[in-house]
């Protein structure tokens, strides 16, 4: 192997050998916590010499491969171009910054083995998967990713109840809306699982059609397996099916709700995975597959236009559903008491941009542009992203609270803290010259080239919503006069400033995050353009320059800075705060901040309607669930634009039917299992009659078929 | 109608009462006749398949011979499971053996 | 030079005659000796070993042979497929034998536990090498008859006795109904040889199809399908684990021999698509049954035997492929390596939850609560075991879920292939439970811890390595090797 191959090699095994070694070596204590954290520095060093060797020498490409079962195809093999080279060096050294943080965040926790095992591991098979060559491969890292997500996110399985997300004792529309971590792990799980077998079905079809696994060969050969998918009017629903697993992975709606819940995990898990890694690995799969796709499109033009026309339509359906998820996320951060579901809610939105950039990549004229849009607004939220959720960490630890009511008057005390976070937050927003302007701003300016109208309308009024509850997490936590608990522990002197192996990692991303933004139109062309240098299946380099356009910035600014005012004004004025306490008193408008923040009631539905649904399903046939199905939306739907009417009456007479149907919620899928299991009756007669029917059945009706 | 179609209702009728014995009756030693009945039916067949050409005459006989003390070995353990039963529970009644199910 | 009919005949003698002598020598010793028949253990386990060597030496001479050899006057025939399973059955055996060695040897009817098991291991072997009727049905009632009694060997326990009784009634049904198949076979060929294949026309194509049916039925029996698995729960569930350990992992594979020597070799005949239909159905109805009633279970044991129904389900799915010429080799592979996977887990489980009872916790769920804390090996081994068995990579359950149901029927039966992959699906609830239990539960606090010295623990960690180490690469070499 020649070195090249080696750095890719090693960035990905050494993880996962750190994950083995943490559990032989598990006595050595904090020993073996430092080694953990090693191997992903370790890794990271590797990445960064993959990177150099990738982007000067080889061409822009740096590949291994070995065979692991040759009959069935399958190999081990890493294809490495100058997009995964960034990606896997960004990942990389983000995960090593948040190892060095979980050295002291962790500390004390008495799970640390579990902890580093599955960390490493996690790290490990997000690499591996961005730098599989075939896709086989990416499934194991995906899934691996998977599994280690959902060990991590219900890292505190014994669920005191410290470790909740939600209001215990709070129900939406009868269904309860606060989680324990094992639960939350499972929603993760199972969440992400559905969206993987659409995953794993886009896989086989590939495979069927293509015959390889190999990622380059399904690039080089897209025109033939895309044509014979449009020839048959399937190349949508495939292309659909295939993406279910990013869409999922990376909480697009409707599979949003498991990154909500997840935050039961330690903060430094929502570092890693919210911000850093598992949910950009969605924006990763359209990353790469966006120009095979588009490849296609060209190469259907002519001779299939209605293939053509279906990548077309799956673009502007990824496009729509990024921003619609843009925006649905946001306006549930406006309401959010907890800071770490604010940050959640952020990073959902701010995947939904990703996904308008990558989905408007496809609608562009200059695809490559669009891409890079959703590139750098990947690197930069992964920066800013993690740096917040990380100083939210030390800030939760300080106060021991997770609600930001708890909080306040921390700026005096907590400076770096507060430095950092005030320019993560700001970046977030969207503020010039951060980085976070500038992405966003070319995640925009894609939008509005995709020609989608909504879209770009939403992603407008969302720059504006994230303004607004960036400021207020700012303000809430750092300004707004303290609240009785701060008060409580200034008296005490208990704030303090956070260990310095915790704020190191997030006070160089948030200057990171500054200078990456202060010097972006003199080293973004130059970044960008290498990143882009060499892409499978991009077809021309572009020309890459970071421009303003002075209409779009007319637009968004306004809205930016207008977001941020008024949340100063909400927030740190007496009128504001008047203002707040009048909304809170209000019967409709504070019906909508509930209806905000439980999340538009979309996670009760699902347990309501999905799973409700298969009850009726196993009694009463499919007319049934039809009518229930149409039923429930429409008396769903209809109080959002009636809510003051019905709200009191509305909410009474479903809270006593409700409880019904959640008796039924869990008992569902149970049901027909316990009905089946009654055919075991214990009598042997009964028995021999089942095998003798059932014989004489089977052979009448295949009589009758055949015959 | 050829003479083996008539066998052949025979071991029908044979084994559907057999059936019916294995089904409807809860002594363990009647449901182990019937199961015989059963396989008498199924002997006849064989018997019966084997009548129709000349080379699988012999054939089918032995196998029948075969068969036959096959299924009486079988039985017969059957019959040593049911003495066993007796003795611990002191009854033949299949309805005594419920204990697992669901 | 020792050809396979040679060790064939040694591999008899070998079992037939302890078999046949640990009774007479047990008579002649009334009296209990101290720590009772342990030495009977040790015994059958050397005697197991050497089948075990003897057995994968007729394998490889197979494989390199590269021809199936007849012998007695063509009342059996040696391939290399029916060979390795011949290993898989005599690698099972001896796994029990060990596990059984500490539990089994208190009990009264110790010498005629060992005598059995070696008796219906030969009696599988000679299964799965027949070529004639009249050896399969010897060979098949040698295998039944014993394993009646095994289930009902210990004595005291009232749901042993009722395990038999069921087991064997059904049993006696369904051999009638295998000689009812014979009946039609010997009309349409005249002989008593096994046919490989038969020309027919028009209503004998039903005939064919109805017999073959019947003839499902038959070993279907023993094998668990939808509607004649209705026996199953209640043996696997109630019976002491050590026993059903062997019945689900060894006893299976005579109706899989009887299946591969009787009933697929006549597909061609009844049409293609008839057959795949019928096994699909049956493969459907088969493990949605069995996935869907497990997911209900709140003992561990009966859960496994719903398992082993839905198992059952997923192998039809690989017989259902040899309808179809193309996908024929690799359904067939598929099976190969499913049944490796499924009688090393199968073995591993029972045997697992066999020591749990030794140590005095129960096998339901809530018995299993925190298990993982004090018996970090066994629990680790049943783990990768359900793992395995859920289809999870790289072990190699995921090979061979990945064989026959992607790689086999995804062209001809879609529709199969996706209810398969959702019924693994629905497993995973269950499969999950047990881990989620074991491991991530609290208390079990006074459990016994696990002992290294007890037999079980390594038998269940022996094959969980062996589902790894098989499946992160040997899964290929041995589909081709011992393949079609």
């Amino acid at each position: 192997m020649e070195f090249a191959q080696t750095t890719a090699v090693v960035a990905w095994a050494l993880p996962y050998l750190g994950a083995l070694l943490s559990l032989a070596l598990s006595k050595l204590g904090r020993v073996r916590d430092y080694i953990a954290a090693s191997t992903l520095g370790l890794s990271a060093i590797s990445a960064t010499l993959l990177a150099r060797e990738v982007f000067s020498g080889h061409g822009g490409l740096v590949t291994w491969s070995v065979d692991w079962v040759p009959g069935m195809g399958v190999s081990l093999g890493v294809y490495v171009d100058t997009l995964s080279g960034a990606m896997a060096l960004i990942i990389a050294w983000l995960c090593f910054l948040i190892g060095v943080y979980s050295l002291e965040y962790m500390a004390h926790d008495p799970g640390r083995t579990r902890y580093w095992f599955f960390f490493d591991f996690f790290v490990g098979s997000m690499l591996l998967l961005v730098m599989a060559d075939n896709l086989l491969i990416m499934f194991l890292g995906w899934e691996g990713t998977g599994l280690a997500s959902y060990a991590l996110i219900g890292h505190w399985y014994t669920d005191e109840q410290g470790r909740w997300v939600g209001d215990p004792g709070r129900t939406a529309l009868g269904v309860p809306m606060w989680f324990p971590p094992s639960h939350s792990g499972l929603r993760a799980l199972t969440f992400t699982r559905l969206g993987d077998v659409g995953f794993l079905l886009g896989i086989g079809v590939l495979y069927s059609l293509t015959g390889t696994f190999s990622i380059p060969e399904i690039a080089h050969s897209s025109g033939t397996w895309a044509a014979w998918l449009a020839a048959r009017g399937l190349l949508l629903p495939f292309l659909l099916a295939f993406s279910l697993g990013a869409m999922a992975k990376s909480a697009q709606f409707p599979f949003h709700e498991w990154l909500v819940t997840a935050m039961t995990g330690p903060t430094s898990v929502s570092a890693l995975i919210h911000a850093a890694t598992m949910v950009k690995a969605g924006v990763y799969f359209l990353l790469r597959f966006a120009p095979i796709f588009k490849l296609a499109e060209h190469q259907l033009m002519h001779t299939l236009p209605a293939g053509a026309e279906a990548i077309h339509a799956y673009f502007t359906f990824i496009t729509l559903i990024g921003a619609f998820t843009a925006f649905f996320m946001a306006t549930q951060a406006l309401v959010a008491r907890e800071l770490k579901l604010i940050l959640a809610f952020s990073t959902a939105s701010q995947l939904g941009y990703m996904f308008m950039a990558l989905g408007s990549a496809g609608l562009m004229e200059e695809l490559a542009n669009g891409i890079l849009a959703g590139f750098s607004h990947f690197m930069s939220h992964a920066i800013f992203k993690a740096a917040l959720f990380l100083g939210a960490g030390a800030i939760i630890h300080a106060v021991h609270s997770k609600y930001v009511d708890d909080m306040g008057g921390l700026a005096g005390h907590m400076r770096y803290t507060f430095a950092a976070m005030l320019v993560t937050a700001l970046s977030l927003a969207g503020v010039p010259p951060l980085m976070g302007f500038w992405s966003k701003d070319s995640v925009v300016e894609a939008a509005y080239e995709s020609g989608v109208g909504l879209a770009f309308a939403l992603g407008v009024v969302t720059a504006g919503l994230t303004a607004f509850y960036s400021t207020r997490l700012v303000l809430r936590t750092f300004f707004y006069e303290g609240s009785e608990n701060v008060r409580h522990l200034e008296a005490e002197h208990r704030l303090h400033e956070a260990h310095p192996l915790m704020l190191a990692p997030y006070f160089l991303l948030a200057v990171a995050t500054l200078l990456l933004g202060l010097t972006w139109p003199a080293v973004g062309p130059e970044i960008l353009s290498k990143v882009a240098s060499n892409v499978l299946a991009l077809e021309e380099a572009p020309h890459v320059e970071v421009h303003l356009n002075p209409f779009l910035l007319g637009v968004s600014l306004p809205l930016v800075f207008g977001g941020i005012g008024i949340g100063w004004f909400a927030y740190q004025t007496s009128s504001g705060r008047r203002l707040l306490v009048a909304i809170r008193q209000s019967e409709p408008l504070s019906a909508i901040q509930d209806f905000l923040y439980d999340r538009w009631y979309i996670n009760s539905i699902y347990y309501r309607v999905i799973v409700g649904g298969f009850a009726w399903l196993s009694r009463n046939g499919f007319r049934w669930f039809d009518s229930l199905v149409i039923d429930g939306f429409y008396h769903r739907l209809l109080p959002q634009s009636t809510w003051e009417a019905s709200a009191i009456g509305w909410r009474f007479e479903k809270g006593v039917v409700d409880r019904g149907y959640h008796e039924r919620l869990v008992s569902a899928v149970l049901g027909v299992g316990r009905t089946l299991r009654r055919s075991q009756t214990g009598l042997i007669n009964h028995y021999l009659l089942m095998f003798f029917a059932g014989l004489a059945a089977l052979i009448l009706a295949f009589l009758v078929w055949v015959v | 109608m050829p003479t083996v179609y008539w066998y052949l209702s025979v071991s029908f009728v044979l084994a559907a009462i057999g059936l019916y014995g294995l089904v409807a009756k809860r002594n363990l030693i009647r449901m182990l006749i019937s199961v015989e009945l059963v396989f008498n039916g199924a002997l006849l067949a064989l018997l019966s398949f084997s009548s129709t050409s000349a080379a699988s005459k012999p054939t089918g006989v032995v196998l029948a011979l075969l068969a036959i003390s096959l299924a009486a070995a079988e039985v017969g353990v059957v019959v040593s499971i049911a003495i066993l039963m007796f003795r611990v529970k002191r009854s033949l009644d299949v309805f005594e053996l419920t204990e697992s199910r669901g | 030079m020792l050809g396979p009919i040679e060790i064939f005949e040694a591999l008899m003698f070998l079992l037939v005659t302890p078999g046949l002598l640990i009774p007479l020598v047990d008579r002649g010793m009334r009296e209990e000796r101290s720590g009772g028949y342990g030495f009977l253990g040790y015994l059958g386990v050397a005697v197991l070993v050497a089948a075990l060597i003897l057995t994968l030496t007729l394998a490889l001479e197979l494989s390199s042979l590269g021809q199936r050899v007849f012998a007695f006057e063509d009342t059996l025939l040696f391939d290399r497929y029916s060979a390795y399973l011949g290993v898989l059955v005599s690698l099972g055996t001896l796994l029990v034998a060990v596990a059984s060695i500490p539990e089994v040897k208190g009990w009264s009817t110790a010498p005629s536990f060992y005598s059995l098991i070696l008796l219906t291991l030969a009696g599988v072997l000679a299964m799965l090498f027949v070529s004639d009727m009249a050896t399969l049905l010897s060979a098949w009632t040698l295998v039944a008859v014993a394993s009646y009694v095994v289930v009902g060997l210990k004595k005291d326990d009232p749901r042993s006795l009722e395990g038999a009784a069921k087991y064997g009634l059904m049993g006696a049904a369904s051999s009638s109904l295998m000689v009812l198949g014979i009946a039609v076979l010997v009309g349409l060929t005249g002989t008593s040889f096994l046919p490989e294949s038969i020309r027919i026309s028009g209503f004998q194509m039903s005939l064919i199809l109805v017999t073959l049916i019947v003839l499902v039925a038959s070993f279907g029996f023993k094998l668990g399908i939808f509607p004649f698995h209705a026996w199953l729960p209640d043996v696997y569930g109630g019976v002491h684990p050590l026993l059903v350990s062997y019945i689900a992992g060894v006893v299976k594979m005579a109706a899989i021999a009887g299946i591969l020597r009787m009933v697929l070799p006549l597909v061609a005949s009844t049409g293609p698509q008839n057959w795949l239909h019928v096994l699909g159905l049956l493969a459907v109805l088969t493990m949605t049954y069995g996935n869907m009633v497990a997911l209900v279970q709140k003992n561990v044991q009966r859960m496994m035997a719903y398992s082993s129904i839905a198992h059952a389900g997923y192998l039809l799915v690989g017989f259902a492929a040899v309808a179809d010429p193309l996908s024929r080799v690799t359904g067939l592979q598929g099976v190969v390596l499913h049944l490796t996977t499924y009688v090393l887990a199968k073995v591993g489980v029972f045997v697992g939850l066999a020591y749990l009872i030794r140590r005095g916790l129960g096998t339901t769920l809530e018995d299993m609560r925190g298990i993982g804390r004090r018996m970090p090996a066994l629990s680790l081994g049943i783990a990768v075991l359900l793992l395995s068995l859920m289809g999870m990579p790289p072990l190699l359950g995921f090979w061979s879920k990945f064989t026959y149901l992607f790689l086999s029927v995804v062209d001809t039966a879609p529709w199969l292939t996706l209810i398969a992959i959702l019924n693994s699906g629905i497993s995973v609830g269950y499969y999950a439970q047990v881990i989620r239990y074991m491991f991530f539960k609290e208390g079990g606090g006074e459990a016994p811890a696990e002992r290294a010295s007890d037999p079980e623990v390594a038998v269940v960690v022996l094959t969980a390595i062996l589902s790894v180490v098989l499946g992160l690469g040997l899964a290929q070499p041995i589909a081709e090797a011992f393949g079609p």
